[in-house]
């Protein structure tokens, strides 16, 4: 029984933790208007990697791409978040993107 | 008697062994043309806890020795299932910082921000720790 309880413990601890390792939030021109009507976007990329090999961070790239064609006019403000989702001999880089777009 | 001095000794050292961690800071530009700056801070935290230190931590003060080795392996198997790179202590809520965009818009009234400062950091206690994203910055008034 001692062993059972044991067991479920290490089972519920190892599952899904998590690391935050970069949150930045950056303004850019002070305008009143862009802040108060501006459209917020969200972008998520990812890449999963099995036992570190890792080739490349093209997600990354992909992340910002679809932020610049997703804010045709810039942004007036933005959240960038860098993180991982640990797991069994492997793990996912994240990056989330918030953002306010500039008004056409 | 002597373990007993040992345990005490151990956890005040894990209590008063507390300590700050800074793990990245940003600061943007800062404007102070533009009339008057009230300072502002927004900062979001949430529990890590870094279960395989915990068992490693249990199998150096455990009595018997068989004790000790399933420890071991508890912690061997927490740290393969908890795989990758780790800024503080693993945390099992991956959302925690995802308002502080939305917390920053509404804080400024005048809806005018500058100088802001973005801080990584955690708050350390043994194989627990309080990770935190911490934003300053200056509202124009």
């Amino acid at each position: 029984m001692k062993k059972l309880f044991s067991l479920l413990m290490v089972v519920m601890l190892s599952a899904c933790t998590s690391s935050i390792h970069m949150s930045q939030v950056d303004v850019g021109t002070n305008s009143q208007q862009e802040l108060a009507s501006g459209k917020v976007i969200n972008i998520e990329k990812s890449q999963k990697i099995f036992l570190g090999f890792v080739y490349d961070s093209n997600y990354v790239d992909q992340a910002y791409k679809q932020l610049l064609q997703q804010c045709p006019n810039g942004t007036s403000m933005i959240n960038v978040e860098y993180l991982t989702n640990h797991g069994f001999l492997s793990w996912t880089d994240k990056i989330r993107i918030k953002a306010l777009c500039k008004p056409a | 008697m002597p373990i007993k001095l040992q345990s005490i000794l151990g956890l005040s050292f894990l209590l008063l062994g507390g300590c700050s961690q800074l793990h990245h800071v940003h600061i943007g530009d800062i404007d102070q043309s533009q009339g008057r700056l009230t300072p502002f801070t927004i900062e979001v935290n949430e529990l890590g806890f870094d279960a395989a230190k915990a068992a490693e931590i249990g199998a150096g003060v455990a009595k018997s020795a068989s004790t000790s080795e399933d420890l071991e392996f508890v912690a061997l198997i927490l740290a393969i299932s908890n795989f990758g790179p780790k800024t503080g202590n693993p945390v099992y809520n991956d959302a925690y910082a995802d308002q502080v965009l939305f917390e920053v818009i509404k804080v400024c009234p005048s809806k005018k921000i500058t100088g802001l400062t973005s801080v990584r950091e955690a708050t350390n206690v043994g194989p627990v720790s309080g990770e935190v994203v911490r934003i300053k910055g200056y509202c124009i008034n």
